[in-house]
């Protein structure tokens, strides 16, 4: 087999194993653009500047089609739900909780994994402020 | 063991072409050079690595080094004048909105203002997007110098060298003569690329030659900050009518005469002989702008709630309790597989008086699904709504406001069951949100900027019930009138509308 067919070879097998792998998303990553969003919804309520710029119809045009994206990945680990609940463990830390609760809530049809972890939007900004800006994240061009 | 390096470098080059053909799939890229936006929706890629690198050959391609360094100090000049000219569309915008808010604080806001304030949020859309779009180019270039100035044996090594020498200078001429806040912006995106190329070169073992850090430009006090942001206003009131402005207002008036386009062609729909007599309602099932419910243009401080997704076992009678004891009205917007399942509380809310309609059969995102599903998600729902409710639905809510566009293949549908698509105009997020009391102030602000429309709530999640009792409290309090959906659809078009 000469390279050029080796090559070829490649190339099918990784359209198959890397573009589905590319699709899917962390719930962390979908968890932690989630509160992004709240807070962008709450700065531009209070009259604050906002980072993404958006008006409310878009934020919330936004919400939803992150809830798809939650409700996919949610689905996808309901036999294992033990990663989502060891993810409750830290979620404090990077204002995910609700996220988390909301995936367990969807594929467990119950509230037992409850945190009864309440957000102020200043607790969310403060989460927010500490990673990279979410309106140049891919999650946000793939949402918008 | 060569055999097995050349198909790792084969695996390592497949999956580079790939991941970038995905990213080139994953986002709109644009083709063309030129620095004017064509059109609104169009986003900039980050990742358009080729279209950077034939931009960085063809400024290079010139007789010396002197005169590449030249035509890139040029380029990255254009592009950071066009950066500050989007920054200064974008202080307009929030300057504007500001006076606005101001102005609905009094009460005193005209439709005039409106219309300004539309042309503006239409203005801030492009001009958002073309400040990405530069400075996402200029941050490309700058990249690829800088790899160019650290590499010896690099082509355009010395020519790059100096670029990236001259760069501090050029940022704080920024300062000076434009806009001082968007340089400092600028300053911090550039030192992120300062750090990427440093981390890759040392990632490789290669010496690092010359990555400069901006850090003492952006990293400075609030009180500069505050300063910078002073002088950024002044130089955007000062700055003059620019060609891109020039774009922009061709844009809004070609936006503008669609607009009309559209309620002219929908004035031609309404004279069609062919229409039934409801066509001289404002709205009507319809796969167009009829057919579909915003709550904008309700009565002043009317509001309809509507709670998605149930029933659920607990959480639905929550809603009704709660809305019983406000005396208020509500619509739910159900999933027909939930509602087979819970029969008596559908029962509970027609002897409340609350209205059910239908939310699709499972949640699917309708747009994605083919012509079987279809059937399924929105025929079979209004089919086996009808078994339990003895009544067919006349409302309809797409799941994730997901319908496709006006007169899509999904809104014909819901048209063709003589339904009304329904959406919001305040969005409490209260899904995303465990705690009741940030849904409430959410819900209000919004209330009172909106004063009249359709609040979205779920009646599946245990802080939805509480944040609903925060706001029917809010609602009373305020003097807001909270009716049944249909009754308001029905003041809206001046001729009953029903609903079970």
């Amino acid at each position: 087999m000469d390279h050029r067919k080796i090559f070829l070879a490649f190339a099918i097998i990784f359209t198959f194993l890397y573009l589905p792998a590319q699709a899917s998303w962390k719930l962390q990553e979908l968890a932690r653009g989630s509160n992004a969003l709240l807070v962008e919804m709450d700065l531009l309520l209070a009259h604050k500047k906002t980072g993404c710029k958006l008006d409310a119809a878009s934020v919330s045009q936004l919400s939803q089609n992150l809830r798809m994206l939650v409700d996919t990945r949610a689905t996808e680990l309901k036999d294992n739900k033990e990663q989502i609940v060891s993810l409750l463990k830290t979620c404090k830390k990077d204002c995910t909780c609700d996220t988390y609760e909301y995936a367990l809530e969807k594929i467990t049809e119950s509230e037992t994994f409850s945190t009864t972890t309440k957000l102020s939007a200043e607790q969310r900004q403060t989460c927010a402020k500490k990673l990279p800006p979410f309106c140049q994240s891919r999650l946000f061009k793939a949402i918008k | 063991m060569k055999k097995i390096i050349k198909c790792v470098a084969a695996v390592g080059l497949c999956v580079l072409m790939l991941g970038s053909l995905y990213s080139c799939m994953s986002v709109t890229s644009k083709s063309d050079t030129s620095a004017l936006p064509r059109e609104p929706q169009q986003v900039v890629s980050e990742n358009d690595s080729k279209k950077a690198e034939a931009t960085f050959k063809s400024l290079m391609n010139n007789p010396n080094d002197g005169e590449r360094s030249r035509a890139v100090a040029n380029f990255l000049n254009r592009q950071r004048d066009f950066y500050f000219i989007a920054h200064g569309m974008l202080n307009e915008f929030d300057t504007e909105l500001d006076r606005l808010i101001t102005l609905q604080k009094q009460k005193v806001l005209t439709a005039t203002d409106l219309e300004k304030f539309e042309q503006l949020s239409f203005q801030m859309r492009i001009a958002w997007e073309f400040s990405e779009r530069n400075m996402h180019e200029l941050l490309d270039i700058y990249e690829l110098a800088l790899y160019q100035a650290n590499d010896t044996t690099a082509e355009y090594h010395r020519a790059s060298g100096w670029i990236v020498d001259n760069i501090r200078e050029w940022l704080k001429d920024g300062a000076k003569k434009g806009d001082s806040s968007a340089t400092i912006s600028l300053a911090q995106k550039l030192d992120d690329v300062n750090l990427e190329v440093r981390a890759a070169i040392q990632k490789t073992g290669k010496k690092v030659i010359r990555i400069p850090s901006y850090k003492n430009i952006y990293a400075v006090s609030a009180e500069a900050l505050k300063t910078a942001h002073a002088q950024s206003l002044k130089f955007s009131q000062a700055r003059k009518q620019t060609l891109v402005e020039t774009f922009i207002g061709k844009e809004w008036l070609q936006h503008k005469k669609e607009r009309d386009l559209e309620m002219a062609e929908e004035l031609k729909n309404w004279s069609d002989s062919t229409r039934k007599p409801q066509a001289l309602d404002t709205l009507y099932p319809d796969a167009g702008g009829p057919g579909h419910v915003t709550g904008n243009r309700f009565p002043e401080n009317t509001w309809a709630i509507t709670l998605d997704d149930g029933p659920h076992p607990t959480h639905t009678e929550g809603m009704f309790q709660v809305l019983n004891n406000a005396k208020m009205s509500g619509t739910f917007f159900w999933q027909t597989k939930n509602l087979k399942l819970y029969p008596n509380i559908s029962a509970q809310a027609k002897s409340f008086g609350f209205n059910r309609a239908s939310h699709s059969y499972t949640h699917a995102n309708l747009p994605k699904l083919s012509q079987a599903s279809l059937n399924h998600e929105i025929n079979d729902a209004f089919d086996d709504f009808e078994k339990v409710v003895s009544a067919q639905p006349t409302l309809f809510r797409c799941p994730y406001g997901a319908c496709g566009s006006m007169g899509s293949n999904i809104r014909q549908m819901i048209a063709a069951r003589n339904a009304l698509h329904i959406a919001w105009n305040v969005d409490t997020l209260d899904w995303q949100d465990k705690n009741p009391q940030s849904i409430f102030e959410r819900t209000r602000k919004q209330i009172d900027i909106r004063k009249r429309g359709i609040i979205l709530l779920h009646d599946i999640h245990p802080q939805s019930v509480v944040a609903l009792k925060l706001i029917t409290d809010y609602l009373r309090q305020q003097a807001y009138l909270v009716k049944p959906l249909p009754e308001i659809i029905g003041a809206v078009r001046e001729k009953s509308f029903g609903s079970p």
